[in-house]
């Protein structure tokens, strides 16, 4: 196997659900050879896409899991990583594009930039990723890419910049016009697979004039020779606007924009000549590691094969063989029977069978360069572990986690069931680090949490369908939180002379409330009123304490704890008596520190015809809503509200009903804010309630 | 006789005897402008591209928001999530010294009286958003005093188009701000009055105007019927665009 690091892409394929991108990958694979005969996501032949390997993604038709594929295209290697459409699933598309080096961003003709869209261009932009766009289903009746282009430009801030023009729209789309080399191209054959290369009709010469005139213009910013030949009147050849355009693409500072229906076989193979032209390899991506042995600098990763390996594990997947971890190698060459150290926990570790995946298929391989994509088996890991060679005690830059906003509790039917839901659980646990899983210690319920109603259901089904364990769910619940609003002080005396040894400690200070920490506890204790070894077990103690509030027991956030005196007793002091009386400590001055309860508040963005909107509005306003602003787009008008969580349950339901079906909206967490009070006095009720049946 | 403190303040607010926590945040110089203007009154702030025209505004909202007058800000060349980012940096800039803790809270407390209106320039009209308007008020979701336009380009405005948003402003009680852009050329002619301004001049109560005098930026009063800023002198640091304004005498240029 050759191995020309030029010559790799690694891309993602990131969009708004529905917008076809399952479909277009399916394409990619048929064209290049990866697979033999094209199915559809909800297939009428029963056999679904090929990159929705699970059972549940061909049901629903969306994508899940990002499952990666490698592919070939003229003299290229691809690897293609297919991400979630759903805001819920924001982890996987972040993981996803965390290991990429450029994007295609695929936009629906009809639909155009959508909430969904902004949400994953946001993300693209903090992971720095190029991309180039794809404006599929222009056979659909409706499809109009200039108001497309339009919205990239003003909703998403792109530079875009239209690559080809259509040739017909809607159900007359024929193919497309390249605007680089000025042909027009049409896809015959049952599958499209035929490109037909023609010159450009006269009836849309003079527009494509114009167009690449326009073309040339903007990426001239980019390309000395380029802004040269045109100063200087030369003819401008294809090969120089390219180079334009790569450059300005790598940078992100243009996004060239293609046209195409996946669905008709349409455009596709130029989308991927596209992808080899337009989008980095990885040698031109820097990316850097964090040193832990020198205070987490960053360091720069070489892209050297020949250097000290670095990779990342960026998925897990339970196959038929055991865990499958999927990797990116960044520096260096991760070759079968090498050993590597997991920077997480320091464990050494020895690479056994390295696998290239094509979806749910795979080819073994025996080593992993720089820059690729593969997968290796039999390997103990969590997702967002690094592993490096021995000696070298760097990690990549840790992802951005965010905590979970809803819980649910599930309850196995039977002992199998239960058997069979916990190594579900603990399977999900380990891929995907915004679904956690506790015991509730009251209830003896398990507690599962993630990020949004969707999130939760997707995990139970594949519980029940993938592990055959019959499960039933209660009633989602919000992660409330509690915290306290003014300092307050304490002074407590824990003393115990029961019988056999006695327990005594004293700890005073204050506590008070901390704006962007969740805990911090110092200690100020001067004089050696509590001895330095008891210090800890007074911190463990108030650590503790933080995760049942006193007030309602939810967990406790924001609070800088401070120790300023106490007494030790020489006899009947202890780490364990020390902890009791932080623990009482806290309670005495926590009550006093007037506690409020927070609610998540999530961010929802509502798209909607105008038409709706006044209800739409109506909807959010009594959901307790706080609506930030609307945006008129035309066609149709965003609006952007905060909304607590608690009042967005089955807001789904509720708003396709009062707009016909035609809003759609996406929710993510925004910010922890102050409960009213009218609402933590029904909260509180319920707590009381749900403890009086718990005992 | 005991006197309950908790509910004699809340008269006192009530009365508006004495200032909120938030209120005594509120800039004088917008509270003086923002108590002259009537119903329905007009102010134009002009300058040239890139000065600060939306930082002036967004300043005026935040102001007022802090004097708890409900702000809805009209955008036609931004979206949402960019003004959002105008008020969230003007005001962490304004309250940089404030302990975090509080200065979230105030600005929790503020938020409820800011709504954001963006439209595309050509789909911009006053019965389109007094629809949108309408929308609101009638649900009780958002009742403005204030209105601010960003953004609206000057040859979109007509003599009937000012005269339409006059009895627009005057039917909802509404404080109208607009920025205007000025062109170079017309700045460097010493007439920086956009056509419609020039026709419709007497309609605006205050028009101030921009000027960059390299290490501040001025606000000069062009127009002033309300005579609120006889006593004030007005500036914009450029690097920081935050407004000072103190009082002096400062003279007012003649009308027309």
């Amino acid at each position: 196997m050759k191995h020309d690091i030029r010559q790799v892409r690694n891309i993602g394929i990131s969009a708004h659900i529905d917008s076809g991108k399952t479909t277009l990958t399916e394409r990619i694979l048929f064209y290049t050879k990866r697979i033999h005969a094209m199915h559809d996501v909800k297939g009428k032949d029963g056999v679904g896409a090929t990159m929705d390997s699970m059972e549940l993604e061909r049901e629903r038709g969306i994508t899940i899991s990002s499952a990666a594929t490698f592919c070939t295209w003229k003299n290229h290697e691809i690897n293609i990583i297919d991400t979630p459409g759903h805001v819920d699933f924001t982890i996987e598309v972040e993981r996803a594009l965390r290991v990429l080096d450029g994007a295609i961003l695929v936009l629906c003709a009809v639909g155009g930039v959508q909430s969904q869209s902004i949400t994953v261009d946001a993300q693209m932009k903090r992971y720095n990723v190029p991309c180039v766009a794809f404006i599929n289903k222009c056979d659909r009746s409706g499809a109009n890419p200039a108001r497309v282009v339009e919205q990239l430009r003003t909703r998403l801030g792109h530079s875009a910049i239209l690559m080809q023009l259509p040739l017909g729209l809607e159900a007359n789309f024929q193919g497309v016009v390249d605007l680089v080399s000025m042909k027009a191209y049409y896809f015959d054959g049952p599958g499209g697979e035929i490109v037909r290369e023609e010159a450009v009709p006269d009836a849309i010469l003079a527009e494509a004039t114009a167009r690449r005139e326009e073309l040339i213009d903007t990426v001239s910013l980019f390309s000395d020779v380029l802004t040269e030949a045109v100063l200087e009147g030369r003819d401008i050849s294809p090969e120089m606007i390219r180079e334009a355009v790569r450059q300005g693409t790598v940078n992100r500072k243009i996004t060239p924009v293609f046209l195409g229906s996946a669905y008709k076989n349409k455009g596709v193979q130029l989308l991927l000549d596209a992808v080899t032209q337009y989008l980095p390899c990885p040698e031109e991506i820097e990316n850097t590691a964090l040193d832990l042995a020198n205070g987490e600098t960053p360091v720069r990763l070489t892209s050297n094969p020949e250097d000290p390996v670095v990779a990342l594990a960026f998925k897990l997947e339970d196959g038929h063989y055991g865990q499958l971890t999927y990797i990116r190698v960044y520096q260096g060459t991760l070759t079968r029977g090498e050993t590597v150290v997991n920077a997480r926990d320091g464990k050494k570790l020895r690479i056994g069978r390295l696998v290239r995946m094509h979806a749910d298929q795979m080819e073994d391989i025996e080593c992993i360069p720089a820059g690729y994509i593969g997968a290796l088996f039999g390997l103990e890991c969590q997702s967002g572990d690094t592993f490096a060679s021995p000696g070298l005690n760097w990690a990549m830059t840790s992802m951005f986690v965010p905590e979970p906003v809803i819980s649910l509790a599930i309850v196995p039917k039977d002992k199998k069931s239960m058997v069979n839901m916990s190594k579900a659980l603990n399977r999900f646990t380990k891929e995907d680090p915004t679904f956690r899983t506790h015991l509730d210690a009251e209830t003896s319920e398990t507690i599962i949490e993630g990020m949004g109603e969707l999130h939760l259901e997707v995990y139970v089904e594949r519980i029940r369908r993938e592990y055959s364990a019959e499960v039933t769910t209660g009633n989602p619940r919000v992660a409330y939180r509690e915290t306290i609003t003014q300092k307050a002080a304490f002074n407590y005396t824990h003393r115990k002379q029961t019988g056999g040894s006695g327990q005594y400690g004293r700890v005073a200070g204050y506590i008070e409330p901390l704006a962007e920490e969740e805990f911090l506890f110092e200690n100020k204790i001067t004089g050696g009123a509590i001895p330095t070894q008891f210090i800890p077990a007074c911190e463990k103690g108030f650590r503790m304490s933080m995760g049942k509030g006193p007030k309602m027991e939810f967990p406790v956030t924001g609070v800088r704890v401070v120790i300023d005196d106490g007494a030790f007793h020489a006899v009947d002091s202890s780490d364990m008596a020390f902890q009791a009386a932080a623990r009482g400590a806290f309670r005495e001055a926590y009550l006093r520190a007037k506690p409020v309860v927070l609610e998540p508040i999530m961010k929802v963005v509502v798209e909607t015809p105008p038409e709706y909107q006044g209800a739409v509005m109506g909807l959010l306003n009594q959901r307790r809503g706080m609506i930030v602003g609307t945006q008129d787009e035309g066609s149709s008008c965003v609006i952007e509200a905060q909304t607590p969580l608690a009042e967005m349950f089955g807001f789904a339901t509720v708003i396709r009903s009062a707009t016909q079906g035609k809003a759609q909206f996406t929710m993510e967490f925004s910010a922890y804010k102050q409960v009213p009070q009218s609402i933590a006095e029904k909260i509180a009720e319920e707590v009381a309630k749900r403890k009086k049946s718990a005992a | 006789m005991v006197i309950d403190l908790k509910k004699r303040k809340e008269l006192l607010l009530s009365e508006r005897v004495i200032k909120s926590e938030s209120e005594s945040w509120r800039e004088a110089w917008e509270e003086e402008i923002s108590s002259r203007l009537p119903a329905g009154a007009f102010g134009a702030v002009l300058a040239r591209a890139g000065m600060g025209k939306t930082a002036f505004l967004v300043q005026m909202a935040l102001s007022s928001m802090l004097g708890g007058e409900g702000v809805l800000h009209v955008s036609l060349h931004e979206p949402i999530s960019k003004v959002t980012l105008w008020y969230r940096e003007l005001f962490e800039k304004k309250f940089i010294r404030k302990p975090p803790r509080s200065s979230r809270m105030l600005w929790e407390t503020i938020l409820p009286h800011r709504f954001i209106m963006t439209f595309r320039v050509d789909r911009f009209s006053i019965p389109n958003l007094e629809e949108r308007l309408n929308d609101l008020i009638v649900q009780g979701i958002f009742s403005p005093r204030i209105l601010l336009i960003d953004g609206w380009q000057t040859n979109h405005i007509g003599e009937a188009e000012i005269l339409e948003l006059k009895t627009f402003a005057r039917a909802h009680n509404l404080q109208v701000w607009l920025s205007v852009h000025v062109h170079r050329h017309d700045a460097e002619a010493g007439d920086p009055l956009p056509a419609f301004l020039k026709k419709s001049e007497e309609l605006f109560d205050i028009i101030l105007q921009m000027e960059d005098r390299g290490q501040e930026i001025l606000i000069d009063p062009h127009r002033d019927a309300t005579g609120s800023l006889k006593s004030w002198r007005m500036k914009m640091d450029p690097v920081t665009l935050l407004i000072t304004a103190g009082r002096e005498r400062y003279p007012v240029k003649k009308v027309g």
